[in-house]
């Protein structure tokens, strides 16, 4: 007998132990007035308008098309919707009146704003995590799939959620992962589908050697494919989701995140004591705070060394100023930084303030970066026309002259050097910089700074 | 007594048992089978007004059993999930044969609940590829992926079951 058949028959034979249902109306009923009690209170205390406003079309009979009470214009079409293929999930989602003000609840503050038709909105998370309440509401905009993520409080009502961040189209068919971090607690939620392998990585650190390392995957979650973490086991930043189905890997790859309070600034350091030239202590700060977020790290971790700060200004952007600094990580490895503050008016608008980065680089532990050669490119924020590139230098002590070699070792220029450090034109093709005293002895041997990720 | 009402009575009479049979292939148990398909109804009654205007109430129940069931599952544990699944248990329940049917059973219950609740609708509701989709909730083509995959589980879990053949037979 083949597979199908023998199945057809076995469900047949297992079906047959009930022989009829019992009486089950009363029971139904009942259920049912106690649920309308529920819903009715909920009205009541006015924990959501909107609930108000979709729930008398739904009970007159049907959804209304044509729009909500509160006077929303529904997004035009759900041509091409289709539901999500997993139902509900999460602590909450048993209690129907719970997701039905989740369903019900508006999406963008503005009235002005179409929201996704109701018919498309579908709860795909609600539960309570470490610090709070998280859940994810799906809908149709735009022909895809939009979430529109929520927190509260522990015990928030659905009416007490606040959106984090703007709804985004969520991926079609993959897993969804979020982690989200409410004044230092949150949790990282997983949607797969049930069956799949939810693996987590908690994050990476940087080895003394200067290698990053991410740390295992291990596995999360239960054979319902949702799987929802405590963040405070797990990096904002470098945390990373693999999922897998029948042993192939469908995702892999780092999480969205939105990280809500408990920051305000890292205050990574006492002073600039000690810092050849002027380093402007905001942008020394944002420089730091950079490493810091992008390794996940606290001030406390870190010694920063501040290098040199000056002005880099070219006759396009005269006030640019910069900064080099390095950073020594708890393994002992250390990160070279260099970066740039220009201050601009595109357009006439807005003034803005350009952070960019000219170096960024992992060194083993031991390395005492006393000399930096960093090519800061600046750019109009108004139509990314390139205004510049300048070399900044700093060099050992004792530094008189530095030769511009070229990547293929050849001599393309010397500069004389009258101070702690040197700025100009920085050549294409530089390679390094070689420092030498007044005898002409070196001193130093300085590659090109580059910018790299901490997290690869 | 209103009419909707009238017609909700009915409809509950008329299909209960046919319902509690599925919602009993899904649970494999027949006290939550009864809760479940409780749930159900009274989600149903819900939203009968609207639902008999628009649509087949049975398919209706049918996507909220196996949706609400996929739910209840999704809060057990990985532990509590491979002792307490009562399909696991049936040599423990009276009246249950054993031999090849508790073999299917067994294997049924190892599969993922929306995979299982596709062989459910296609081999004990006989609903269509397309029906199943509808129910679920799903395209059809993930009806037809979970129905291979499914079926393809079983036969190796059940494939496994059977005695090792003979040190000196030879497979032909």
């Amino acid at each position: 007998m083949d597979i199908e058949q023998r199945l057809r028959n076995d469900l047949a034979d297992r079906a047959a132990d009930i022989d009829t249902a019992p009486d089950l109306l009363d029971s139904v009923l009942d259920g049912h007035r106690r649920q309308n009690r529920r819903r009715a209170g909920l009205l009541a205390a006015g924990v959501c308008a909107a609930v108000a406003a979709v729930a008398i079309p739904l009970g007159a009979g049907g959804f209304a098309d044509t729009g909500g009470g509160s006077g929303r214009e529904w997004t035009a079409s759900a041509v091409g919707y289709e539901p999500y293929a997993v139902g509900p999930r999460g602590d909450l989602v048993d209690d129907a009146g719970y997701v039905e003000g989740l369903l019900e609840r508006d999406w963008y503050p503005s009235p002005d704003l179409p929201e996704p038709a109701p018919e498309t909105r579908q709860v795909l998370f609600a539960g309570e995590v470490p610090g709070g309440v998280r859940a994810l509401v799906s809908g149709w905009e735009d022909g895809r799939r939009t979430g529109l993520w929520l927190y509260g409080a522990p015990g928030a009502g659905p009416g007490e959620l606040d959106a984090l961040g703007d709804p985004a189209p969520l991926p079609d068919g993959d897993p969804i992962s979020f982690l989200s971090i409410v004044d230092g607690s949150g949790a990282l939620v997983v949607l797969a589908e049930p069956g799949d392998l939810i693996e987590v990585s908690s994050g990476v650190t940087v080895a003394a050697n200067g290698s990053t390392v991410r740390t295992p995957f291990e596995p999360v979650g239960g054979p319902d494919g949702l799987a929802v973490v405590d963040a405070a086991s797990l990096s904002p930043r470098t945390t990373a989701v693999r999922v897998s189905r029948d042993g192939t890997v469908l995702s892999d790859g780092p999480v969205g995140s939105a990280i809500v309070g408990g920051g305000g600034g890292s205050d990574s350091f006492a002073s600039l004591d000690g810092a050849v030239g002027s380093p402007d202590p905001a942008l020394v700060q944002q420089l730091v705070d950079g490493v810091l977020e992008e390794l996940d790290l606290t001030p406390e971790q870190v010694d920063v060394d501040v290098l040199w700060g000056g002005p880099i200004g070219n006759r396009n952007r005269p006030d640019v100023i910069a900064a080099a600094l390095s950073v020594r990580l708890p393994s002992g490895a250390v990160v070279a930084v260099g970066g740039y503050s220009d201050v601009q008016q595109p357009d006439g608008g807005d003034q803005l303030t350009s952070i960019a980065p000219c170096l960024r680089q992992v060194l083993p532990a031991g390395a005492e970066p006393d000399s930096v050669a960093m090519r800061c490119d600046l750019y109009s924020l108004g139509d990314g026309a390139n205004l510049g590139s300048q070399l900044v230098v700093v060099p050992p002590p004792g530094t008189t002259q530095l030769r511009l070699v070229g990547v293929s070792g050849s001599v393309l220029d010397t500069r004389a050097v009258d101070g702690p450090a040197w700025v100009g034109p920085a050549p294409d093709g530089l390679g390094s910089v070689t420092a030498l005293d007044d005898d002409g002895e070196i001193l130093a041997e300085i590659p090109l700074g580059t910018v790299e990720s901490l997290r690869d | 007594m209103n009419a909707a009402r009238a017609d909700f009575e009915a409809f509950v009479s008329e299909r209960s048992t046919a319902l509690l049979r599925t919602a009993y292939l899904l649970t494999g148990d027949r006290g939550h089978a009864e809760d479940l398909l409780q749930t159900a109804l009274i989600k149903t009654y819900r939203h009968w007004d609207r639902l008999t205007n628009r649509e087949d109430p049975t398919a209706f129940v049918r996507r909220v059993l196996v949706t609400t069931h996929a739910g209840w599952r999704r809060r057990m544990r990985i532990s509590e999930f491979v002792s307490e699944t009562p399909l696991l248990r049936g040599d423990e329940q009276p009246g249950i044969d054993l031999g090849e049917r508790q073999a299917m059973v067994t294997a049924l219950a190892t599969l993922p609940p929306r995979m299982r609740a596709v062989l459910v609708l296609r081999y004990w509701e006989d609903l269509s590829e397309a029906g199943t989709a509808e129910v679920l909730g799903c395209s059809v083509n993930t009806v037809k992926t979970h129905t291979t995959r499914g079926l393809a589980r079983l036969r190796e879990l059940l494939a496994a079951d059977q005695p090792a053949p003979a040190c000196s037979g030879e497979e032909r």
